[in-house]
C-alpha cells in the first residue's frame, strides 16, 4: 500500500514543478525567449487538453462496458484535424485578425458584436462546463481514495479545486490581453499531456507484455461481445458520438481557447493535423487491452472507471499505479485550468464588464479602473467557476451520473455549431438567426438530455420524465413527439441540433441583417482575402482623440496606452501628440480593446465615444460585395473573350471571302484574257494572210477583210461590257433614275430587235395587265437589259418554231418582267451560274457570246433597285425575271 | 447544412480562379485549394470507412493475430488516416499562404493573398 505522505508528498512534488516550470517560461516569455514554447510539439499537446480524466480513466471504463464504443470519442477529432483544419486554420485566423478572446466573443462578434448573443453562448458554456469541472473533481478524489482508502471526500476535493484556482489565477491572468498568451500555462499543460501518455501507454504496455503476456494473449478466451458490444456497434449511436466528438474538438470552450486563443502560429495547425490524431491514437490504444486485464483479473464489483488505477494496485505495482495516479490528476487538472480560463474570460468579458461599466457609469473615469475591474472579474470568475464545480460535485455527492456528463456536455457546446459554421461559411447568417438557433438547441438540450441526466430530482420530476410534460405523452423528454426507439443521446442530439440548424436557417433568412451584421459577416467569411484593417466603418469627424485616450487608458493602463497610441500616431506621421481619429484608427483601437474585454463590450464603449458608429454605406457594399465583385470581373473577362472569338471568327470568314475573291479575280483575268485572245488571233492571222497579197484573190481579200472588221467589232463590243462591267461593280456608273413606262420600254426592245426577229421567225406572245404602270428606272439602261434578254432567248433558241413570250405584272410595288421561250430554257443545275461573268447555258455552242449579258444585266437591275433571277415554274421550265420598283420618282414626291 | 455546404462550394469555385498551378512533381508546392481537397478526399474516406454502413461490413467474427477483427481494422484505418495527413502535412506547410495579420502590411504578402 502507498502511503499517503509519499502520494502527498508525490502530488505536491508534481504540482510545484509545474508552478516553477509555469513560472519560468513565463518570465522566460516576457524577456521574449519564448523558444521551444511557440514549436508545433508543444501546441499540439496542448491541445490534447481534450482528453481528461474522462479519457484517462473513462475510456477504459467505457471499453469495459460498451467495447468499442469508446473509440468514436477519439476518431471524430482526428477526422477534423486530418481531413478539415483549414476550418480550424480559418477560426485562428478570425481570431486573431479581430482578437478574439473566447468562441462567445467569436460568435457574438460574427453577429454584428451582439451581446444578447455573447450571454447566450457564456451560459451555455457555464452551463455545460460546469458538471464537467465537477466530474475532473470527482476524479480526483476517487482516484486518491482508491490508493488510500477511505479519505474525507470533501475536503480532498475542496483542496484540488482550490489549488487549481490559485494555479490558474497566478497563471492565466497575468493579462489581460488575449493576444499575449499564457505561455506558463500552455507549457504546465503540455509537460502534463506527455505525463497522461506515457502512464497510460506504460501501465497498457505492463498490462500487455507484463500480465497477459502478449498482444494475442490478452484477447484470449474473450468473447466478441465484450469487444464490440452487444449487437451491433455500428449503429446510430457510433455515427452520433462520431459527430458530437468531431463537434467538441471545435466547440469546446477549452479547445476554443487552446486551438485558436493561444495559438502563435497557423503553420502548427498543419504539424497538429497529423500529431494530434496519432496522440490520440496512442491514447487509445491500450484501452481495450487494460479493460480487457481489469475484466480478468479484478473482482466482479472493482468500478471500471478506475481500472487504470486499479489494475497496477492490485498486481502490486505501486510505482505504475502512482504514475497512473498522476497521469489522471494531469489530465483532470489540465483541463479544469484551461476550461476555468477560457469560461472565466466570457463570464467577464460578457456578463461582468458590461454590468459594472453600467453601474459605474457616470462616475469619475480613472485610468485603468475598467483594467483592475477585467484583472478582478477575471479572478473571481475563475474562482466562481471552479467554486460551481465543487458545489455541483458536493450536489450530485459524486454519484454516477457524473460519468455521463462528459457527453452530455459535448451535446451542449454542439449547439454552437451550426451558428459559429453558418457564421464563417455563410454570409446569410443574421444574428436573429444566431440567437433562435441558439436558443431552441438550447432549450431542446436542457429538456430531452440534461435535465433527464438527473433521474427525476432537478426540475424535471420522475413523473414528467416517464408521461411527459403536463402529462402529455408526446412531451416525455426522452421521445419528444413520439419519437422512440433511440437511444436518450442519439434522441437528443436529432432533435436539438436538428432543430437548432433548422430554425438557425430559417430565421436567417426571413430576418434582416443589421449593416455591423453584414459587414462582419463579410468581414469572417472572406477573411483570407480581405485586407481586414482596411474595413473602416465610422462615419469621419466624430470621434475625439482624447476621449478615446481616455478610454484605452481605462482599459489597458496609462503606459500600453500610451504606446498604442504613440505608435498609431507615428503610423500617421505625426512626430508627438495624439494621433488623428481617422476611421482606421478607431478600427484598430477597437481590436486592441476586443482583444482585453471582447468585440461586444469594445463596440458599446468606442461607440459611446464615436458617436453612433454607422457604417458608411459606400464602404459596407465595398466589402460586402468584394466576392461579387470577383465574380463579376471574371464573367467580364469571360464575356470579353467571348466577343474576341465571335469578333476573330467574323476576321476570319472575312479573309476567306477576299481569298476567294482574289481568285475569282485571277479567274476572271485569265478568262477575260482568253475572251480577247479569240478574235485577236483571227485578226492576226487574217493580217498575215493579207501581208503577202500574191497568194489571196480579190475575192479572198475582201472576204478576210470583212471578217477582220467583223472580229474587231466583237473586240471592241466585249472591250465595251467589260468596261460597263467594271464600272457597274464599282459603282460608278451614271445612271439618272426616272419615271418610265414599262410596257414602253418592252415594245422599244421588241422594235430594236425587229430585224433579228423577222429572220429568226420568232413570234413574240405579249402579256400586261399592267396598262401605263411607271416604275423608277434609267430607259436605256432597261432597254439594253430586255434586249439582253430577248436576244439570248432568239439567238440560243433550238426549236422550230420559237416563241418568246414577256409576261408583265405587278404586285405591291414591284413590277414583274417575265421572258420565257420554248427553246429549251436553262437547267436547274445551271441556274446558280448563270449570272456568272463569262458563264454560258448548255446552248452556248448556237453563239459566240463573252457571257458577260446577264452577269451586266443584273448588275444594272440591281443599280436601279431591282433584280433579275431566274425563276423556275411549277412545270420546271425556266424564265427569267426583271423587278423593278413601282415608285414614284422623287421629284414628284417632292411636289 | 446543405446551404453551408453550397454556400462553402462557391466560395471554394471562387478561389479556382486565382489558382494558377496545377498537377505538378512531388516536391512543387501544390494550390491551396488542391491541399484543402486532399484533406477533404482524406476526411471522406474516413467518414465512409469508420461510418455505417460501410463499417458494418468489418464487424467479422474472425481475429488477425488474435485480435478481434473490427478492433483491428478501426485501428488500421485510423494509423492510415494518421499516415495519410502527415504526409500531406508536409506539402500543406510549403504550399498554403500563411500569412498572419502581423505580416499583412508588407505589400507581397498582400499580392499573393489574393
Amino acid at each position: 500500500m502507498l502511503s499517503i505522505d509519499l502520494l502527498l508528498g508525490v502530488c505536491l512534488g508534481y504540482v510545484a514543478l509545474l508552478f516553477a516550470l509555469a513560472f519560468y517560461v513565463d518570465r522566460r516569455a516576457r524577456q521574449g525567449h519564448a523558444g521551444w514554447i511557440q514549436s508545433p510539439i508543444v501546441f499540439t499537446l496542448s491541445i490534447s487538453v481534450y482528453c481528461t480524466s474522462w479519457t484517462f480513466y473513462g475510456a477504459v471504463g467505457s471499453a469495459a462496458r460498451n467495447g468499442l464504443e469508446f473509440i468514436t470519442i477519439y476518431l471524430g477529432p482526428t477526422l477534423v484535424f486530418i481531413g478539415w483544419w483549414w476550418l480550424l486554420r480559418k477560426l485562428v485566423r478570425i481570431g486573431k485578425v479581430h482578437r478574439i478572446t473566447s468562441i462567445a466573443d467569436l460568435i457574438s462578434s460574427r453577429y454584428g458584436k451582439s451581446s444578447s448573443v455573447a450571454v447566450l453562448v457564456t451560459l451555455m458554456a457555464l452551463l455545460a462546463t460546469t458538471p464537467y469541472i465537477a466530474l475532473q473533481l470527482q476524479s480526483v478524489t476517487r482516484s486518491y481514495q482508491a490508493i488510500v482508502g477511505e479519505v474525507d471526500v470533501s475536503l480532498s476535493a475542496f483542496v484540488v479545486a482550490a489549488g487549481m484556482a490559485l494555479f490558474t489565477i497566478l497563471f492565466g491572468t497575468r493579462n489581460v490581453d488575449a493576444n499575449e498568451r499564457h505561455h506558463g500555462v500552455v507549457a504546465a499543460i503540455a509537460v502534463e499531456a506527455v505525463v497522461k501518455l506515457a502512464a497510460l501507454l506504460a501501465v497498457g504496455l505492463f498490462v500487455v507484455f507484463g500480465v497477459a503476456g502478449g498482444v494475442g494473449s490478452v484477447f484470449e478466451n474473450i468473447d466478441t461481445e465484450v469487444i464490440y458490444g452487444a449487437g451491433n456497434i455500428f449503429d446510430a449511436r457510433w455515427v452520433t458520438l462520431t459527430f458530437l466528438s468531431a463537434t467538441a474538438i471545435i466547440c469546446l470552450p477549452r479547445q476554443f481557447q487552446v486551438t485558436v486563443v493561444e495559438n502563435v502560429d497557423e503553420r502548427h495547425l498543419a504539424t497538429a493535423s497529423w500529431l494530434f490524431p496519432l496522440y490520440l491514437f496512442g491514447m487509445c490504444l491500450f484501452v481495450m487491452p487494460i479493460a480487457i486485464a481489469g475484466l480478468k483479473f479484478l473482482p466482479q464489483g472493482a468500478n471500471p472507471d478506475l481500472y487504470v488505477l486499479t489494475l497496477p494496485l492490485s498486481l502490486g505495482r505501486e510505482d505504475l499505479a502512482l504514475l497512473a495516479f498522476l497521469g489522471g490528476f494531469s489530465s483532470a487538472t489540465s483541463m479544469v485550468i484551461v476550461a476555468a480560463i477560457a469560461v472565466s474570460t466570457m463570464v467577464s468579458n460578457h456578463i461582468v464588464v458590461p454590468i459594472s461599466l453600467y453601474l459605474l457609469h457616470g462616475r469619475r473615469e480613472v485610468s485603468g479602473d475598467v483594467r483592475k475591474i477585467l484583472l478582478t472579474s477575471r479572478r473571481i470568475s475563475i474562482a466562481a467557476v471552479l467554486g460551481l464545480g465543487f458545489l455541483y460535485f458536493q450536489a450530485s455527492g459524486g454519484s454516477d451520473a457524473l460519468a455521463a456528463i462528459g457527453l452530455i456536455a459535448f451535446v451542449g457546446v454542439a449547439q454552437f455549431l451550426p451558428s459559429l459554421l453558418g457564421g464563417i461559411f455563410w454570409r446569410g447568417a443574421t444574428r436573429n438567426g444566431a440567437l433562435a438557433g441558439l436558443l431552441t438547441g438550447f432549450a431542446l438540450w436542457a429538456y430531452t438530455l440534461f435535465l433527464p441526466s438527473f433521474g427525476g430530482s432537478v426540475i424535471l420530476s420522475a413523473d414528467v420524465l416517464s408521461s411527459g410534460l403536463f402529462g402529455l405523452a408526446a412531451l416525455r423528454p426522452q421521445a419528444l413527439f413520439g419519437l422512440v426507439g433511440y437511444d436518450p443521446l442519439v434522441h437528443a442530439v436529432i432533435w436539438s441540433v436538428g432543430l437548432n440548424t433548422l430554425v438557425f436557417m430559417i430565421v436567417s433568412t426571413l430576418s434582416e441583417a443589421s449593416q455591423l451584421d453584414r459587414l462582419q459577416g463579410a468581414l469572417f467569411v472572406d477573411v483570407f482575402r480581405i485586407r481586414s484593417h482596411e474595413a473602416t466603418r465610422f462615419e469621419p469627424g466624430q470621434a475625439n482623440a482624447e476621449d478615446l485616450f481616455v478610454l484605452a487608458q481605462r482599459i489597458l493602463g496609462t503606459e500600453p496606452a500610451r504606446k498604442l497610441f504613440d505608435s498609431m500616431a507615428r503610423e500617421q506621421g505625426l512626430a508627438s501628440g495624439l494621433p488623428w481619429p481617422t476611421d482606421a484608427m478607431i478600427v484598430q483601437l477597437e481590436r486592441v480593446l476586443a482583444g482585453n474585454v471582447g468585440a461586444a463590450s469594445a463596440h458599446a464603449m468606442v461607440v459611446r465615444i464615436a458617436g453612433r458608429g454607422s457604417i458608411s454605406m459606400t464602404e459596407l457594399i465595398d466589402i460586402a460585395d468584394e466576392t461579387q465583385r470577383l465574380m463579376e470581373a471574371s464573367r467580364e473577362l469571360s464575356n470579353k473573350s467571348n466577343e474576341l472569338t465571335k469578333i476573330s471568327n467574323e476576321l476570319r470568314r472575312a479573309n476567306q471571302q477576299l481569298r476567294q475573291l482574289d481568285l475569282q479575280k485571277d479567274e476572271f483575268l485569265s478568262q477575260v484574257s482568253h475572251e480577247l485572245r479569240t478574235p485577236m488571233t483571227s485578226i492576226r492571222s487574217f493580217s498575215e494572210i493579207l501581208l503577202s497579197p500574191e497568194t489571196v484573190t480579190e475575192d479572198e481579200q475582201h472576204r478576210f477583210v470583212s471578217i477582220i472588221h467583223e472580229e474587231s467589232q466583237r473586240l471592241t463590243r466585249l472591250l465595251d461590257e467589260i468596261l460597263d462591267m467594271s464600272r457597274l461593280e464599282a459603282g460608278i456608273l451614271e445612271m439618272p433614275l426616272a419615271q418610265v413606262e414599262a410596257d414602253s420600254v418592252i415594245d422599244a426592245a421588241i422594235d430594236t430587235l425587229d430585224g433579228l426577229i423577222r429572220k429568226k421567225q420568232v413570234s413574240i406572245e405579249r402579256q400586261s395587265n399592267v396598262d401605263h404602270v411607271l416604275v423608277s428606272a434609267n430607259e436605256d439602261r432597261m432597254q439594253q437589259i430586255l434586249i439582253n434578254l430577248i436576244s439570248n432567248s432568239i439567238k440560243y433558241n433550238t426549236s422550230q418554231q420559237p416563241v418568246i413570250s414577256i409576261r408583265s405584272e405587278s404586285s405591291g410595288d414591284s413590277l414583274y418582267i417575265d421572258v420565257s421561250d420554248n427553246g429549251g430554257g436553262v437547267k436547274r443545275e445551271e441556274a446558280a451560274a448563270i449570272f456568272d461573268k463569262f458563264s454560258r447555258g448548255h446552248r452556248s455552242n448556237l453563239d459566240h457570246g463573252a457571257g458577260l449579258g446577264l452577269s451586266i444585266s443584273r448588275a444594272i437591275a440591281r443599280n436601279m433597285g431591282g433584280d433579275l433571277t431566274l425563276e423556275f415554274a411549277a412545270d420546271e421550265t425556266s424564265f427569267f425575271r426583271l423587278r423593278l420598283t413601282r415608285k414614284e420618282v422623287p421629284t414628284e414626291q417632292n411636289n | 447544412m446543405a446551404k453551408v455546404f453550397s454556400v462553402w462550394q462557391e466560395h471554394a469555385d471562387a478561389k479556382e480562379d486565382c489558382n494558377i498551378m496545377n498537377n505538378d512533381p512531388d516536391d512543387q508546392p501544390l494550390s491551396e485549394r488542391k491541399i484543402n481537397d486532399r484533406s477533404m478526399i482524406l476526411l471522406l474516406v474516413g467518414c465512409l470507412l469508420l461510418t455505417p454502413p460501410l463499417a458494418g461490413v468489418f464487424q467479422l467474427d474472425t481475429r488477425i493475430l488474435g485480435i478481434p477483427f473490427t478492433g483491428f481494422y478501426l485501428f488500421a484505418v485510423w494509423a492510415g488516416l494518421i499516415a495519410g495527413a502527415a504526409a500531406l502535412s508536409r506539402r500543406i506547410q510549403k504550399s498554403v499562404e500563411w500569412n498572419d495579420p502581423e505580416d499583412a502590411q508588407d505589400p507581397q504578402d498582400m499580392d499573393s493573398s489574393q
